[in-house]
């Protein structure tokens, strides 16, 4: 049975020596050095960024991450981009009239085995008192035209959302009947039969299958062209097309359009510094009142102990659900109540026990007699005593505080503002996330929630064989 | 040597109270020690040795019930200090005592320099660097080397610990050190080692002690002066030359024969009895019950500590007029 280390350094060193104690230690590193090099990187921009829904407009809505697609058998669509500098553009002006014909001309290949998501065309142009017609064509490999829509352009900055636009399904169900095919006017999706080969099948999107135009097949792009007419040889006009992919990123987007990845990584930071704050100040707290109390004894003791009782017997988490309900408190004020709500708990009753047993060691007793004052024995002879001890009570409990805060935003009481992983939680839960089987949105904040208190519950683990000598495996 | 006298303790008292008892460890209670000389407080265990140390430094516990007398020390009653004056004036500076079981009386988060600079830091103020210096000059004095302190207790051996423990009793340079079962635990070299430490500190630095154990072989190695303690009592006190020799009281001379002997094929004897629970002690004098020469009187009146044979005092009836009438 060898002696407790003594010192930070010596605790570091046994902890690491341990599997279970070098594991919790790694994910609490990478989770540290991830947690830095986000408020790095982003810095708090990107809480501002998260909450703007315009912002995100240019990412698929609800794509599984990128890797995931070693799960499917298919090949799941990225988001195709074609900038303004990516269409082709030829113009004319005709005569006195001053009449300007631009046409814009985008070419992409599409060689997936699923439909894209979304497709969106966002148009901006400078135009004077006359407004701009534009005419979209789409044309498919196969060298078929489908006229989309004709339209007058209602603003500088107007956004054609083809896939959603009813005028553009309408005429792609009278391409589809010009065709000679019989389709359910109702249950043509735009997207799909844009993408689709043309067959009975082509507007439904369990039936349909893809017209794929990568170098290896039929190697014609798909082409939109963009005809405007415009009043002005002055007036300018131009075109960007988001073909929306169902894969993003490294851990998908959610309903909103949001990257994902960026909230669970902002979640770091808030989780570690939640769970840590708590469990710190309420330990240190309850450690230090429970040593005071069994040193000083009499009524301070008294005090403490029946405060302590009372404590104990507050429902702790009615009353935090009942506050930031009342009060709508963002994540800060809330650990601010938790701590108040726990500084006296189970700790000052296992301090004091555990200081009452201290106190009457003889070297406490030589220090009374040598004169030292009793503030100076509490610190320098009881405290580094217990510290320990309090130091893995801390460790053991930031996983309940990292849950907790979970728990807290799963029940909508969360933080307004800041993503945290409770919260990510609870908006795929409210967005139907585990009924329509938007797995990422679920299980990768879950899964760091747990990873983050599994590494604290490791450390906890080693700790207390460290520091109990009586379970150490020597 | 015929130096002046150092302490004088006079009828000293330390009472505890105890649930529906007064427990009289300490029952008036008188001695003197001349400076440079040793005191050996010897006594069967429970007979009120370790509270008469408490009571002369005065460190008590909650229940006390009385606690009076005189302890005349270097000339100034310190029973007289309050409590604060008492820490400031007394201990350390003029009294230090080196507790039971060296083991468990080191701070053990305490490295050994700041454990034993803590009284100069604690009296003196003096700075850290500077009390950690003084430290380390009187553990040389005890024969540690010099980084022992940079240690921390469990770093050392039971003989090391003892040997810091009695530097952190020295460092204030006290007159008077109270030595309660120095040697307890230690194995018998370590505890040959200590002993020739503590005869070798009190030539240098011409310490008093007050030498508390229960082993007799042990007392007469160290002491000037040995005070046999019973139930609470000094049943004889004498210089240690006759003690050993020739025993007065017959209580010493019991605890003499219990005494084994090496290559004798004398058995040690054992006191019949037990020590008297101290909150309900006999009448008269208290180890009547256990006594084989005991009388009528000795079972009503308490003998009184008195002059006999020269020097020697000894509480007995036995060597008393009235006793013997």
């Amino acid at each position: 049975m060898s002696a407790p280390p003594v010192g930070f350094k010596a605790l570091l060193r046994d902890l690491t020596k341990s599997r279970a104690g070098l594991t919790g230690v790694s994910i609490l590193l990478a989770l540290t050095i991830v947690t830095a090099s986000v408020v790095g990187l982003y810095g708090y921009d990107v809480v501002t960024k998260w909450n703007d829904p315009f912002a995100w407009f240019e990412n698929p809505r609800l794509a599984a991450p990128e890797w995931s697609q070693i799960f499917y058998q298919k090949r799941l669509p990225k988001t195709i981009m074609l900038r303004e500098s990516d269409f082709i553009r030829s113009e004319y002006v005709a005569g006195e009239e001053s009449l300007k014909y631009v046409n814009l001309e985008g070419t992409f290949f599409y060689g997936y085995d699923d439909f894209p998501s979304e497709i969106n065309l966002l148009i901006s142009g400078t135009f004077g008192e006359y407004r701009p017609l534009v005419k979209i064509q789409w044309i498919r490999p196969d060298g078929n035209v489908v006229f989309c829509t004709s339209q007058v352009l209602e603003n500088r900055n107007a956004s054609i959302f083809i896939s959603g636009d009813d005028r553009v399904r309408e005429n792609v169900v009278d391409f589809m009947f010009a065709q000679g095919l019989t389709p359910d006017p109702k249950r043509v999706v735009t997207q799909v039969a844009l993408f689709a080969q043309i067959d009975e099948g082509m507007g439904d999107p369990t039936s349909a299958r893809v017209l794929k135009s990568d170098s290896s097949g039929t190697a014609l792009p798909y082409r939109i062209l963009v005809q405007a007419t415009m009043h002005g040889y002055n007036e300018t006009i131009s075109a960007k097309l988001i073909v929306y992919g169902k894969l993003y990123g490294l851990a998908g987007t959610d309903n909103r359009r949001r990257d994902l990845l960026i909230g669970i990584l902002w979640g770091a930071p808030v989780a570690l510094a939640f769970g840590l704050i708590s469990s710190v100040s309420s330990a240190l707290v309850q450690t230090v009142l429970g040593a005071l109390g069994a040193w000083y004894g009499g009524w301070t003791d008294e005090l403490i102990q029946r405060v302590t009782d009372v404590y104990l017997v507050i429902p702790f988490l009615p009353v935090l659900i009942t506050v930031s309900f009342i009060y709508k408190l963002t994540i800060w004020s809330v650990l601010i109540v938790l701590v108040v709500l726990s500084l006296f708990g189970g700790l000052t009753k296992s301090t004091r026990s555990m200081v009452l047993q201290i106190k009457e060691e003889p070297y406490i007793e030589a220090a009374v007699s040598y004169g030292a004052s009793k503030p100076r024995i509490l610190t320098l002879y009881i405290l580094p005593r217990i510290m320990p001890y309090a130091f893995a009570n801390i460790v053991s409990s930031v996983p309940a505080y990292v849950f907790l805060e979970a728990a807290l935003s799963l029940l909508g009481l969360g933080d307004p503002i800041v993503p945290t992983w409770g919260k990510i939680i609870s908006e795929a839960y409210s967005g139907g996330a585990v009924y329509y089987g938007f797995w990422w949105w679920v299980m990768i904040p879950s899964v760091l929630v747990f990873v983050t208190a599994a590494a604290f519950a490791l450390i906890a683990y080693s700790f207390d064989k460290i520091l109990n000598p009586r379970l150490r495996e020597e | 040597m015929n130096n002046k006298t150092i302490l004088s303790v006079e009828n000293l008292t330390l009472f505890y109270r105890m649930s529906n008892a007064v427990v009289r460890a300490v029952d008036g209670v008188s001695f003197s020690l001349r400076a440079g000389e040793t005191l050996a407080l010897v006594g069967e265990s429970g007979c009120g040795k370790s509270s008469m140390a408490n009571a002369l430094i005065r460190i008590l516990p909650r229940n006390v019930h009385t606690y009076s007398g005189t302890v005349q020390l270097d000339g100034t009653n310190v029973m007289q200090l309050d409590d604060d004056d008492f820490r400031e004036t007394v201990r350390w500076k003029q009294m230090s005592m080196v507790f039971q079981g060296a083991m468990n009386v080191l701070n053990p988060v305490l490295k050994i320099g700041d454990q034993v600079a803590e009284p100069l830091i604690i009296h003196n103020k003096v700075e850290k660097h500077k009390a950690l210096h003084e430290a380390t000059d009187i553990l040389g004095t005890t024969g540690l080397p010099d980084d022992v302190i940079e240690r921390y207790p469990h770093e050392l051996s039971g003989g090391m610990k003892q040997r810091a423990v009695i530097a952190m009793a020295l460092i204030m340079k006290p007159n008077v050190v109270i030595l309660d079962e120095p040697t307890s635990a230690l194995d018998l070299i370590t505890q040959a080692n200590i002993m020739n430490l503590l005869k070798d500190l009190k030539r240098e630095l011409s310490l008093s002690y007050i030498f508390i154990t229960h082993d007799l072989s042990l007392a007469s190695e160290l002491s000037d002066l040995v005070a046999v303690m019973y139930a609470g009592k000094l049943a004889e006190v004498s210089d240690a030359d006759h003690v050993y020799a020739e025993p007065l009281h017959p209580y010493t001379k019991k605890l003499l024969d219990s005494v084994p002997t090496l290559r004798t094929d004398k058995k040690p004897e054992f006191i019949p009895g037990a020590p008297p629970d101290l909150s309900e002690p006999p009448p008269g004098c208290r180890f009547h019950p256990r006594c084989p020469f005991a009388m009528d009187i000795c079972k009503a009146k308490v003998p009184e500590l008195k002059k006999q044979n020269g020097d020697r005092l000894v509480a007995c009836w036995l060597y008393d007029k009235e006793g013997r009438a």
